[in-house]
């Protein structure tokens, strides 16, 4: 479904992912982890276009996306969130979710440039329902809790009806008790048809929902294969999991 | 009474530049250029009527158009610069304008005398009103109309989805790029909504006025165009309004201090700024009027 070949990103004289390749098939939870530095979230920049690339391509469906502007990238299907939260804090949580559908997806008639229509109505309230938001659908978003403003940029996210979601970090912040909801989360999004891409640091999460792990190091690929594989894999356990040995 | 109607068309005309600046404002950016368009407005429209010999709302019109053009052509290079380059590149564009005309002279005779812009001498004989024998009444009926009918406008856009991308692009250009929102044509979209506002004030300006020249589009009016914005708030259109009104407010109602005037007009103006620094009709002001009616649905008034 995605698929990365070759790709760089300098920054001046620095390499911040080099020469990367790696799919994601449809229907799979892909987990990208790697130390602070290593190019994860800047992978997922490059993804949606908030960077151009130095070299390489990214194909998503087959179609090359690599030269497209961010709203087109988001547009053709992919969704993403934010390391940082960055949702509209000015914004109720219904209109954080209404600006990010296209305006035609639900309803064709040119009225719902301007206002909501029913069948748009009733997608977003479902989205809201099962993110677990629907009673606070009129506050401002800046009033929300962070894991409210958590579950806020995942239905956003949602809302563009993506084909392809990307999480960065969604579990920085939170409690301990509160990954085990996270994790449901995910699996639930993946059972509805989404295929996800994960970013975190939170090994029980990675090792627990991913079906692939590609590790990231000083923004090359350090290894990739299923969990029990990264777990085993000597290399990975010295730059990232940490070497036993040397404790 | 003349003088009332006098205020009244004035306030209707600065409320119109005050939503140009909101607009542009809405999506995250300050322009300093809005009297550019204010400019283009006020001599397209008055050339229209005077030169041309158009009626006056389509000479209106016209005006809103070629400013609303303007704004898209200025708005591609424009707005790929942000903050404080983005003022300074407007009012550039303000000023190439105001020095574009003080090079314009484009006359025609009518009934014995020239009329049409003479540069830097500015344009006369903008008489449409006196002509089709308008009183000061009348002008002020047809301000306070458009005036109207554009707050209308605004209360519509801004309920819809179009005005709330705006706000989402003016909140976090990242994240609304990342949700699937075209930002560079929302900020052009804006840039051309505001140009066609503070055109359309611009044409009711030039007739009202009766005599324009390049002087009456300078850095003053950019400065206060940009403070109604500010002291009013960007919660909605009723921020510019209310910025609008308190300025005329202030500059009328001091009028019996005489020469301390401008030094009380300040102090109040700084003070105004530190106790709603966001501005009086801020996003939040309206949340806590909205809550208040929804709380007290009999005590409506009282409320807010």
């Amino acid at each position: 479904m995605l698929e990365l070949k070759n790709v760089v990103k300098r920054f001046g004289g620095v390499v911040a992912v080099n020469n990367l390749s790696f799919e994601v098939a449809k229907g799979d939870i892909v987990a990208l982890i790697g130390p602070n530095g290593s190019g994860k979230s800047t992978t997922i920049n490059l993804i949606t276009s908030v960077y151009p690339l130095t070299a390489g391509t990214i194909y998503f469906q087959e179609k090359d996306i690599t030269n497209l502007a961010t709203h087109q990238v988001i547009r053709s299907g992919i969704a993403r969130t934010f390391q940082n939260i960055r949702i509209f804090n000015e914004l109720t949580v219904w209109e954080n979710l209404w600006v990010a559908t296209k305006h035609d997806s639900h309803d064709k008639n040119i009225g719902n440039w301007f206002i909501a229509g029913q069948n748009t109505r009733s997608w977003l309230n479902e989205i809201l329902e099962n993110s677990n938001l629907a009673d606070r659908k009129d506050v401002l978003a800046g009033e929300l809790s962070l894991g409210e403003a958590r579950r806020l940029e995942v239905a956003r996210g949602m809302a563009t009806n993506p084909k392809l979601l990307m999480l960065d970090e969604p579990a920085a912040g939170m409690h301990v008790s509160e990954i085990s909801g996270l994790i449901d989360t995910i699996r639930s999004l993946q059972q509805n048809g989404a295929t996800i891409l994960l970013i975190d640091h939170v090994l029980d999460l990675v090792m627990n929902v991913a079906q692939k792990i590609i590790v990231l190091n000083f923004g090359q690929k350090l290894a990739e294969g299923s969990p029990t594989e990264i777990q085993a894999n000597k290399e990975v356990q010295a730059a990232y999991l940490g070497n036993k040995e040397t404790q | 009474m003349e003088y009332f109607y006098s205020l009244i068309t004035q306030a209707g005309i600065h409320i119109l530049l005050g939503l140009s600046v909101y607009t542009v404002a809405l999506t995250g950016q300050i322009s300093f250029g809005q009297q550019g368009f204010y400019a283009i407005g006020a001599y397209v429209s008055a050339i229209a009527t005077t030169v041309w010999d158009i009626a006056l709302l389509p000479a209106l019109v016209l005006g809103m158009g070629v400013s609303a053009i303007v704004g898209v052509l200025i708005g591609f290079p424009a707005l790929r610069v942000k903050g404080l380059y983005l003022a300074i590149a407007t009012f550039a564009f303000g000023e190439i304008v105001r020095n574009g005309l003080n090079s314009l002279y484009y006359t025609r005779e009518v009934d014995g005398s020239e009329v049409g812009p003479v540069g830097p001498e500015g344009f006369r004989h903008i008489s449409y009103f006196n002509n089709n024998g308008w009183t000061t009444f009348d002008v002020m009926l047809l301000v306070v109309s458009v005036v109207a009918i554009v707050l209308v406008l605004y209360a519509v856009l801004e309920r819809s989805r179009l005005g709330i991308t705006m706000r989402a692009v003016g909140a976090d250009e990242l994240a609304a790029s990342n949700s699937g929102i075209p930002v560079v044509w929302i900020k052009v979209g804006a840039f051309a909504i505001g140009a066609a506002a503070a055109g359309l004030g611009g044409g009711l300006y030039a007739h009202y006025a009766t005599f324009i020249s390049p002087l009456a589009f300078g850095l003053p009016v950019a400065i206060i165009a940009v403070a109604y914005v500010l002291v009013g708030g960007l919660g909605s259109w009723v921020g510019p309004v209310f910025g609008v009104i308190f300025f005329l407010a202030l500059t009328e109602g001091l009028r019996f201090l005489g020469e301390y005037r401008m030094m009380i007009y300040g102090l109040v103006v700084v003070a105004a700024m530190n106790i709603r620094p966001h501005g009086f009709v801020d996003v939040k002001f309206l949340r806590w009027v909205k809550q208040g009616i929804r709380r007290n649905p009999g005590n409506e008034r009282k409320k807010t």
